[in-house]
């Protein structure tokens, strides 16, 4: 049977990986930026500058993808999750606007707009980290139907479902996860070894802070997300997820330690696609857990076919598109030198 | 409450929208200036058309990031405000929204190697990489207004009890206001920067006299607007032409037509007056309005009284932005019109002052008539947010206190555009060429 729902929740995941692993890495630089010296900070901007409006687009994709294929969970996420959005618009409109500033105002000023792009870039990854692990937490409240006329107490559909302990976990989770992608990316760019040394220093902290938090969200949600913790810890696929995992980021450490760079980005990234593709496959079949599953939240056929159609027609303009972007910007991966 | 909540999702919207709308007709625009520009270096050899190039591609990367990030905040702020719309309406007019996707996701790459790739690729891939931003801008443009003009002309689907229960994705998409809509956004995009960008350096010469940079700035974006903008006027009337069969109210409305008439004269400027359901001193030209609406001068035109009051959209606002909207095009066009008779009788525009004077003074009205053309087209579809499907009302988030969300984004987008604006004066005049 054909079942395209299916396929379109799968795009919309790599779409996320993808962006966590571009966009995500860009955000990373703003966090770094926020203590950065002269040099650093010179490195960061001139890796993102051609690369992070592009990487950002693939936000835009997903929320249209959302919007389009999945309108019920679209209509939910926007209504309950209201603030936390709102506060990540707010962090990708004020660290886009701050970091194209800083490169065109004058050196005087750099400093102010260094600071404004760093918030920024902590509190859009943070508050979506936020978003994501709310739609995972099982605490989103059913809404009624229809909505006009309902009456809605404030605090229990537009706060508590998301002022919780789990969901800011993951908050913290995305923002350690984009600074250790983008401080392993840098420290290949370095151009000496006095900045590769201070980049590999912070990929170790953020490492650190990633595994700890990492724990204390799979602690966290046991209440805070038990269908998600359950599935983490007892199904069949759960053994192999959690040594994937831990594989990854012991090689992250290992790499760091005896300077195989390359390595250690790689194992980051897999480090990355092993928690979000576990995260995803321990709240299947639902995007949003217990209320809204792939099937029953999913638009007709009659939309979804010619938008996978259409995915796959742009994306034969799109990949190379891409490959040209980074090939031109010498982003692919450098070899061990 | 300091403002009801209906109050303030539309204020938020339409500040939203105002704002990025410039930002993102900047994104369609002006790869068009640079690509004559640098074209013309190409051809010519000639280094101060690279300087121009470059000089525009660097106000344009302001420009660009901060249409992105607006946008993006666009995308999520129709759920946020309007989630019951988003629900209906999402998967219906999917096809324009998935398309415009891959349309900006092209702009942006190669956005990102014509800004940064001037020295990496060679210098004819380097103009053909700015083709590309050049037609994904406008396509991705033209998709969003596809979208929009379903909410005008909502086409494509069948309804039981309030419920879809067909639809065809691309019968939304090409629906019957598509045409005269992206027609007329797209022209706009090309008429207000062209004019923009043609006043902007007309100061910079009138500062500078002798600058052959902003000499041959003025020639390129004057052209640029002057010849769109006659067709623009023509799109105009077809899009009048549309709402005159399609949204006959709205067409009222944006014309003070209170009353039904046959050969309904035509108003220009006035003053709806509710109360006594008239248009106050209004310039009248006999039988025009029918002829224009309906290519025949003795036709009918409805009046606003013959519709229902709780379908009717605010008069006042519709009227007077409409007026703005074709005055603006008329002005350009006589602006259009006399540099073309200078050129013609070979005047040097450098030595003309007055002309020069002339074009700082016509460099804003393309962007206001952009933006009140906006607040017909927006404004004019109210109360409804798809046109006798679903109201706005009913469209809106339960979420209370909406007001703190829309102050909140009116702060950061005046501090922004302050900025922007202080930037771009500063690029403009900095070394002057």
């Amino acid at each position: 049977m054909w079942m395209p729902e299916y396929y379109l929740a799968a795009i919309m995941l790599l779409a996320l990986c993808v962006y966590m692993l571009t966009a995500g890495a860009d955000f990373g630089g703003g966090i770094l930026d926020l203590v950065a010296t002269r040099k650093q900070r010179a490195l960061i901007a001139d890796q993102l500058a051609p690369i992070w409006e592009a990487n950002h687009v693939w936000l835009i994709l997903i929320i249209v993808l959302l919007f389009v294929c999945f309108p019920p969970v679209f209509e939910t996420m926007s209504i309950v999750l209201h603030i936390p959005i709102t506060l990540v618009l707010v962090g990708i409109v004020l660290r886009g606007s701050a970091f194209v500033f800083r490169t065109h105002d004058s050196e005087s000023t750099k400093q102010r707009w260094s600071l404004i792009f760093a918030i920024g870039s902590i509190l859009a990854p943070f508050m979506l980290g936020v978003t994501l692990g709310t739609l995972s937490s099982g605490r989103i409240p059913v809404l009624p139907s229809p909505l006009e006329g309902a009456g809605f107490e404030f605090a229990a559909y537009f706060i508590h479902p998301w002022l919780q302990v789990f969901p800011f976990l993951i908050g913290f989770l995305t923002l350690w996860l984009c600074a250790l992608l983008s401080s392993l990316y840098l420290l290949q760019r370095a151009p000496d070894p006095e900045l590769n040394q201070a980049f590999r220093f912070r990929a170790f902290i953020f490492a650190v802070l990633t595994g700890l938090t990492a724990f204390g969200a799979l602690w966290a949600a046991q209440t805070g997300a038990p269908g998600v913790h359950e599935a983490l810890l007892h199904q069949t696929w759960s053994l192999e997820f959690q040594i994937a995992t831990g594989l990854a980021a012991l090689t992250v450490f290992g790499a760091l330690w005896f300077g195989y760079d390359r390595t250690a980005q790689i194992a980051g990234m897999i480090q990355v696609i092993c928690m979000m593709g576990g995260w995803a496959l321990a709240q299947f079949p639902y995007l949003i857990v217990d209320t809204h599953s792939i099937l029953d939240s999913a638009a007709s056929h009659a939309i979804l076919n010619p938008v996978l159609a259409a995915l796959g027609l742009g994306s034969i303009a799109l990949v190379p598109s891409f490959m040209w972007l980074y090939w031109v910007f010498g982003h692919g991966l450098k070899t061990d030198s | 409450m300091i403002m009801s909540d209906i109050l303030a999702a539309r204020s938020q919207m339409a500040m939203s929208l105002g704002f990025h709308i410039i930002f993102a007709v900047m994104g369609i625009g002006m790869p068009l200036l640079m690509m004559i520009a640098e074209g013309l270096y190409l051809k010519t050899q000639n280094r101060v058309y690279l300087d121009l190039a470059k000089r525009w591609a660097q106000g344009t990367a302001i420009m660009f990031a901060v249409g992105a990030v607006s946008g993006t905040a666009l995308s999520f702020e129709l759920g946020l405000l309007w989630p019951t719309f988003m629900k209906f309406a999402g998967p219906i007019i999917g096809m324009p929204f998935s398309l415009e996707g891959f349309a900006f996701f092209l702009e942006a790459i190669f956005l990102g190697i014509y800004f940064y790739g001037w020295d990496r690729i060679s210098p004819r891939a380097h103009w053909l990489t700015g083709i590309v931003v050049f037609i994904s801008g406008t396509l991705s443009g033209i998709f969003v207004v596809c979208a929009n003009a379903w909410m005008n002309a909502p086409a494509g689907f069948t309804l039981a009890d309030g419920v879809v229960t067909q639809f065809d994705p691309f019968k939304a998409m090409w629906n019957p206001a598509s045409f005269s809509q992206t027609l007329h956004m797209t022209l706009a995009a090309y008429v207000s920067v062209g004019f923009a960008a043609a006043g902007i350096h007309a100061l910079g010469l009138l500062k500078s006299p002798g600058s052959q940079l902003h000499q041959k700035a003025i020639q390129i974006a004057f052209w640029v607007g002057a010849i769109t903008i006659p067709i623009q006027l023509f799109s105009g009337h077809l899009s009048a032409e549309h709402v005159a069969e399609y949204q006959p109210l709205k067409l009222a409305a944006m014309e003070g037509q209170w009353h039904t008439q046959a050969g309904a004269p035509l108003r220009i400027l006035g003053w709806p007056n509710e109360p006594q359901e008239r248009t106050d001193y209004a310039i009248e030209i006999p039988n025009m309005l029918s002829f224009l609406a309906y290519e025949n001068f003795d036709a009918t035109v409805q009046g606003i009284t013959s519709f229902p009051q709780e379908d009717r959209p605010p008069i006042w606002p519709l009227h007077i932005s409409f007026q703005i909207m074709v005055l603006s095009g008329l002005a350009m066009l006589g602006v259009a019109c006399l540099g073309a008779f200078l050129t013609w009788r070979k005047k040097s525009w450098s030595s003309l002052k007055w002309f020069l004077k002339l074009l700082v003074l016509a460099s804003p009205l393309g962007f206001i008539a952009l933006e009140t053309g906006w607040v017909v087209t927006e404004v004019g579809r109210q109360p409804w947010v798809i046109w006798h499907v679903m109201r706005t009302a009913e469209a809106i988030t339960p979420m209370p206190h909406l007001v703190v969300p829309f102050l909140l984004f009116s702060t950061l987008y005046l501090l922004l555009g302050v900025v922007v604006i202080y930037l771009l004066k500063k690029r403009v005049f900095h070394v002057d060429a």
